[in-house]
């Protein structure tokens, strides 16, 4: 009995020793790719920022906390703040919105709608950003673009979408939002589907109409799923580069400029690293604040 | 366990260390002589003889400029020809877009994999060369272009007194007219700012709702390329402005005839009409370099159009210029510095560089191209040579011109798109400018 008790702690610990060298073997890979492109450069990235870090010149002093004053003493930087702002406030705002209303109205359609509905809405998630702004760049076009002829038929515009500093971050956020409803879409359709329907039906029973169920068993049950939507479109938004950089370069002037596209210009225009890095330290504290207030305010105090 | 663990730490050592090691081989041997190549054919100055020792030695270079595909596709060929009379030659030639390329070249540079010869931009040169990145030419290339380029492609190429590159191309764009619109509207040809707004006042149609049907002049509007910024000095030059004061220690347009410039280039513009507005016969004239002949051939073989003079301006008649330039890297060994160098005389010979102006509309900067009836009597090359002795160099030689100019080029798109009146896109870019020179 003794005899097998040994002989059966042996083999567990000999499989235990294999199971942890075939997690290390299987990991090691993994964990050096993620230190040399994530984890070395955040603390690289923090050492530049405390030097003045020119590309093309060979002496990178140190210079202590000098170019976080600069970026914080910088105009660019606030108007930079001012639109990524501006921008992720309506872009999250809208994206949750309309996600939830298009999954609860995908989710409301025959089973076979379901799957070809949530395709088409998905589809420009999938497809490439840069090709999804050059065709608004052309949609957008103040003389000739298709948008002004539509809206021209109802008598509105002609608007200087991309043109104007007052509609260039709105015609973004349109962009950007036609482009990403979809994935949000899934989620909330992920998420209502895990709604148990025992609740719907006890609320029909008691004579509620569809609206009432939305508010009081939809909503409150979604709120994991709203959760989390906000806090990745969140810090998504606080990250837009692509679309400003392709479809405006910034402009007009600095209207649509963004802080990562001022840490983009500082840093690989003007080639000042220490500069860009403080920025982009600036960048991670404001989402990282937000995130959290976000956390402590939005989070689900119930599970079901 | 702790063999597996002591394994990897080993294998992540050695491949540090091996990768330091390839860095340091690929910038080591900076001070092996190269007494010389293959003297290149093709006119202009003569190479030295070749150093039969070093002559068979195998050289690979790279080579690395801006994507534009007809230019591309007439280097290569070049450098395939350069590859058969120098057979221990190879060369890899690399294209980067447009706007990547500075960020391409810098990185390239700081992390030691930039490439033997380098396409920069005129601005770039400053900081390049103050910091060591590109190496001065030998003698033999300087007196090459000293003696057969005009004056200006060595200027233009010179800091410190030392010549640090050939002229890739020059940007000089000169007005040029659509013929048909100008003839239906019975106007003369202008020559001056004055003739063209009247011309303009005639040339610009609006439908009934008020939407800009034709422009008679449509200028860059936006900061792309700095190309509103090279239009704008090119009026605020001349009206008698400058971009910065002579001791390059403060912007100096903020000034009356900086206004009256900057109020005719607001006119001249039309920021919300359509791209490519001249190509598609709606505008009367554009301002464009001598490579946009092909363009307008591909896009529109109808179009009837003319590269006229520089427009006169109260203080004088000029037209602001841009050149690229051929440089070489100073951080590779030294042997293939001069390969690079006698690659770069190659391709700037008075036979490879005619033929690529033939084939692309570049403006030659050889005299001897200058001087060939075949080429000059083209009226659309005659046109752009001629602008050329009314051409300036529209930057100015500071480290931190990049800046500089985007902050005016900045300024005048908020201007273009009715933003801002031309005071205080002055008042704007000026405040921008001095404390952009004050950090120096």
């Amino acid at each position: 009995m003794v005899k097998n008790k040994m002989a059966f702690f042996r083999k567990h610990s000999i499989n235990k020793k294999k199971q942890l060298r075939f997690i290390i073997i299987g990991l090691t890979p993994i964990m050096i790719y993620f230190f040399i492109f994530s984890i070395f450069p955040v603390f690289y990235s923090l050492y530049i920022s405390l030097h003045k870090w020119d590309i093309m010149d060979i002496k990178k002093p140190f210079i202590g906390l000098s170019n976080f004053k600069w970026a914080l003493t910088d105009h660019v930087f606030y108007i930079s703040l001012y639109n990524t702002v501006y921008y992720s406030a309506f872009y999250v705002t809208l994206i949750t919105i309309l996600g939830l209303l298009i999954a609860v109205f995908v989710n409301s359609l025959n089973e076979r709608f379901i799957s070809f509905m949530r395709g088409v809405i998905f589809a420009p998630v999938v497809t490439s950003m840069v090709a999804v702004c050059l065709m608004f760049n052309w949609l957008y076009q103040p003389m000739y673009g298709v948008l002004n002829y539509v809206i021209g038929l109802i008598g509105l515009g002609p608007y200087d979408w991309l043109n104007s500093s007052k509609m260039v971050i709105p015609s973004i956020i349109i962009m950007s939002v036609w482009k990403s409803v979809g994935y949000t879409m899934v989620i909330f359709l992920a998420g209502i589907t895990t709604i148990p329907y025992v609740y719907y039906e006890a609320a029909q029973v008691d004579g509620a109409s569809k609206f009432w169920s939305f508010l009081n068993i939809t909503l409150p049950l979604l709120k994991p799923t709203t959760l989390f939507v906000v806090v990745t479109s969140l810090i998504g938004s606080f990250q837009v580069f692509t679309q400003v950089y392709v479809m405006t370069g910034g402009g007009p002037g600095t209207s649509s400029r963004t802080l990562v596209m001022h840490i983009y210009e500082t840093g690989f225009k003007f080639f000042e690293m220490g500069r860009a890095s403080a920025v982009a330290y600036l960048l991670f504290a404001i989402v990282l604040i937000i995130t959290l207030i976000q956390l402590k305010y939005l989070k689900s105090d119930f599970e079901y | 366990m702790k063999r597996l663990l002591v394994f990897l730490l080993v294998f992540i050592m050695v491949s540090s260390i091996a990768a330091c090691g390839s860095a340091t081989n690929s910038t080591s041997d900076k001070t092996a002589s190269g007494a010389a190549v293959t003297a290149s054919s093709g006119g202009g100055e003569k190479a030295p003889e070749i150093d039969n020792s070093k002559a068979n030695k195998p050289v690979h270079l790279k080579f690395m400029s801006h994507t534009y595909k007809p230019w591309n596709d007439v280097l290569t060929k070049q450098a395939a020809a350069f590859q058969k009379e120098n057979p221990n030659v190879t060369i890899e030639y690399t294209t980067v877009e447009h706007k990547d390329l500075n960020t391409k070249f810098m990185t390239a540079l700081a992390s030691g994999t930039a490439p033997h010869i380098m396409g920069v931009y005129g601005p770039w040169m400053e900081g390049l060369v103050k910091n060591k990145w590109i190496a001065p030419a030998p003698d033999f290339v300087e007196a090459d272009i000293k003696a057969n380029t005009v004056e200006v492609a060595g200027q233009s190429a010179t800091y410190d007194g030392k010549i640090y590159g050939y002229i890739q191309h020059i940007g000089i764009p000169t007005p040029i007219i659509n013929e048909r619109i100008y003839q239906e509207a019975g106007l003369q040809i202008p020559t001056t700012y004055d003739e063209l707004l009247a011309a303009n006042e005639k040339l610009d149609k609006k439908d009934g709702n008020g939407k800009l049907t034709q422009a008679g002049t449509t200028l860059s509007a936006k900061k792309d390329g700095s190309w509103n910024v090279i239009h704008w000095s090119s009026i605020l030059k001349s009206y008698g402005g400058k971009i910065i004061s002579d001791d390059k220690t403060k912007a100096a347009f903020n000034t009356p005839e900086g206004l009256q410039a900057t109020k005719v280039y607001a006119k001249l513009t039309h920021a919300n009409f359509i791209d490519n507005a001249f190509t598609l016969e709606k505008s009367a004239m554009e301002w464009n370099g001598p490579w946009t002949k092909a363009f307008y051939q591909q896009n529109n073989p109808n179009l009837k159009y003319k590269a006229i003079a520089p427009l006169k301006g109260p203080a004088k008649q000029v037209t602001t210029m841009y050149a690229w330039f051929w440089t070489v890297n100073a951080n590779v060994p030294a042997d293939e510095q001069e390969w690079a160098w006698k690659f770069n005389m190659y391709i700037s010979n008075d036979k490879n560089y005619l033929d690529l102006c033939k084939e692309i509309g570049f403006i030659s900067f050889r005299k001897a191209n200058l001087e060939d009836q075949q080429y000059v009597s083209d009226p659309w090359i005659k046109a752009f040579g001629n602008a050329l002795n009314n051409a300036e160099i529209y930057y100015d030689k500071i480290p931190n011109w990049e800046k500089v100019d985007v902050a005016i080029g900045e300024e005048l798109e908020r201007m273009n798109v009715g933003e801002q009146t031309p005071e205080q896109t002055l008042a704007n870019a000026e405040k921008k400018v001095n404390e952009i020179l004050a950090n120096k």
